[in-house]
């Protein structure tokens, strides 16, 4: 089975687009402040021109890309490099979401930060380990003396308040 | 100078700030030798814990870690082929080699004391310039401050590796991400589209944590599949003897000079110094082909600089307030947390501060040398910690010092966002050391900026009166024009994009 994927040049080209767009909102964002009282320049200039040089530079960036990202997209890729990559990124993706959840697990009224850190870091620490049973194993009790000990350490010594 | 000097060593040497030295060092160490952590990531991460801290105390700490670290990735960068620290991608060229070959010992051993030497070297520099250099910026105006920010961002575009277009880009978004909020100069309310959330701003701490320690730990998972066949090593002590110290002697006082240079360049980090001292050492060996293949001095060049880097980068931290590398850009966050004003006025006003930074930073190299020719072979081991068990439990860390700063969820929140981002950025080959002094230097870069023009009566004239900042600006034009010399390249060759690494140094096959 045959894959056609974005090659560096073509993810040049999705920046250089975002970017742009990103510089358009900045630049209408500016637009809307009143005009400067106090000094000649108000604050409007910088973002406005921050944003001009991002947009200049983006359409730099796309134009240099434009042409490779065409051959890019041409190329057939084989199934194998098309997903070689997927099980890294998937990794990736799959930490992401473990850091998400986690966040929402802070924020979830009544769970607390113990509870939260035992739930992210023994998940977190079993999907890392790659199948390694002894690693999944001390991931777990890793969890539980981390999440005891952070709370214990920064509540009860250094007085910092948890999540 | 040296009656300042003498009376901050005599500070640093008493048990409790030389506690902190001491600990700085030897966590600094640790961490550079896993690969994966930075030094930049543990002074990010111990940011919060130092906020009851005396500052002194809290900035000592961070300069030991900071020194600790470069030298740290020296270990991992020998026996696994992978550096600790960006700042060691050019010490793998030899020392693996060599370490393959049975000499591991010895790779260490000139890795250690070139660094002992490059470090020593720039606390020279620091020293005796440092005084003069404050003093005359004091003479600085809005003018010359705006022109030399605008010198650091163009000059981490233009000298980091990968594109400079998008150095450019990054170093413009780390100017962009610092805006919303209140403006510092009238308070003016801007780039919150109505969420009142953002009225405050993104906080530096829950920004830095995210784009360079939350992005590591992304990459990290991605990238755990990656590690080369480890060098068994079982030594207890390393050292070189007279006849190598005299043999490497030229070498090692060149790299630490281009190292000590190059890091008083603002934004420039200690992969860059690594990598020109080892150009200039393989261009006058004797036999040059044999770099790459285990030659000595390919290690001592590399150590050399990037130890001189770090002491190099402090000049115009301490005497100017512009971060001489990414991670100075945080030692720059630091202070402002501890709400010390950086500046030429530092020097003036809290000169044993600054001294006792200076005294700290020599210390800190002496403790490098010896706690590293004593315990490398223990520190090496723990370059073999899991990760499935380390990444989770930095996350946390990270989590609490987001929170810490001011008890709200929302900046854990911008902190998982700025680590998505600063992934993707880096994955897309935008530096992020640009980044990072772009939104540290953005207020500056603004603020003085407005005052140029608020002093100037919204003229430019007065600018073409002041050489200082003409001059600053003329090196930022020259950085921003060097690719074009001689003819005009094509745009593609332009923006051309090599893999670009987070503190300048390549990554490709090799974790942080």
């Amino acid at each position: 089975m045959r894959g056609r994927r974005l090659g560096p040049a073509g993810w040049d080209v999705v920046a250089g687009l975002g970017l742009l767009v990103l510089a358009a909102v900045v630049w209408w964002q500016a637009e809307l402040l009143p005009p400067p009282i106090f000094d000649p320049i108000g604050s409007a200039l910088l973002p406005q021109a921050v944003a001009l040089v991002i947009a200049g530079l983006s359409l730099v960036m796309i134009a240099g890309a434009l042409g490779t990202a065409r051959a890019e997209l041409s190329r057939q890729v084989p199934s194998d490099e098309a997903t070689s990559g997927w099980s890294a990124a998937g990794r990736a993706l799959a930490v992401v979401a473990m850091l998400l959840v986690y966040g929402a697990l802070l924020a979830t009224e009544g769970v607390g930060f113990t509870v939260a850190t035992v739930l992210f870091v023994a998940p977190t620490g079993i999907l890392l380990s790659c199948g390694n049973r002894r690693v999944m194993v001390a991931s777990v009790i890793s969890a539980f003396l981390l999440a005891a000990a952070c709370s214990y350490i920064f509540t009860q010594i250094f007085y910092i308040d948890l999540p | 100078m040296i009656s300042e000097l003498a009376s901050a060593l005599f500070y640093v040497v008493h048990p409790t700030p030389f506690f902190w030295v001491l600990l700085g060092v030897v966590s600094g160490i640790v961490v550079g030798s896993i690969p994966g952590l930075s030094g930049g990531m543990l002074i990010v991460l111990v940011m919060p814990l130092t906020f009851y801290m005396d500052s002194t105390l809290a900035l000592i700490l961070m300069i030991g870690i900071y020194v600790g670290s470069v030298s740290g990735g020296l270990i991992s960068a020998t026996l696994l082929r992978m550096p600790g620290t960006p700042s060691s991608v050019v010490t793998t060229f030899d020392g693996y080699p060599l370490a393959r070959r049975g000499e591991a010992g010895k790779a260490l051993a000139l890795g250690i004391s070139s660094s002992l030497f490059g470090g020593l070297l720039a606390g020279v520099f620091l020293v005796t310039l440092s005084p003069p250099l404050s003093r005359w910026a004091t003479s600085f105006g809005p003018w010359e401050y705006f022109g030399l920010v605008l010198m650091a961002l163009v000059l981490i575009a233009a000298i980091s590796q990968g594109s400079m277009v998008k150095g450019l880009v990054s170093g413009a978004l780390g100017l962009l991400v610092a805006m919303p909020g209140f403006s510092a100069t009238d308070g003016q309310l801007r780039l919150t589209f109505g969420f009142h959330v953002l009225d405050a701003g993104f906080t530096l701490l829950p920004v830095l944590l995210g784009v360079f320690v939350v992005s590591q730990i992304i990459r990290d998972a991605m990238e755990l599949h990656l590690s080369a066949e480890p060098v068994r090593f079982t030594q207890r002590f390393v050292s070189i003897g007279l006849a190598s110290w005299r043999r490497h002697f030229a070498n090692m006082l060149r790299s630490s000079v281009i190292g000590t240079w190059i890091g008083i360049l603002p934004g420039v980090g200690a992969s860059i110094s690594a990598m020109i001292a080892y150009g200039v050492a393989r261009s006058v060996a004797r036999e040059p082909e044999t770099f790459g293949q285990g030659n000595e001095s390919g290690i001592v060049a590399s150590e050399a600089a990037n130890n001189a880097n770090v002491g190099g980068a402090l000049i115009p931290l301490v005497t100017l307030g512009i971060p001489g590398s990414p991670i100075d850009a945080f030692l720059l966050g630091a202070l402002l947390l501890h709400n010390i004003q950086p500046g030429p006025l530092l020097f003036q006003t809290n000169g044993s501060f600054v001294w006792a930074l200076i005294a700290a930073y020599l210390v800190a190299n002496v403790l490098m040398f010896v706690i590293m020719s004593v315990t490398v072979r223990q520190v090496a081991g723990l370059a073999n910690v899991n990760r499935a068990i380390l990444l989770p439990a930095i996350f946390v860390f990270c989590v609490i010092g987001a929170f810490a700063l001011s008890n709200r969820l929302f900046d854990v929140w911008v902190m998982i966002g700025f680590g998505v981002f600063g992934f993707v950025l880096e994955k897309r080959g935008f530096p992020l050391g640009a980044f990072v002094i772009g939104f540290v230097l953005s207020q500056t870069f603004e603020e003085e900026l407005r005052s140029a023009f608020m002093s100037s009566g919204g003229s430019l004239d007065e600018l073409f009166s002041r050489p200082v900042a003409l001059a600053f600006i003329a090196v930022a034009v020259f950085a921003l024009a060097w690719p074009f010399r001689g003819r005009l390249l094509p745009l593609r060759r332009f923006a051309a994009a090599a893999p670009a690494s987070p503190e300048e140094g390549p990554s490709k096959g090799a974790p942080r």
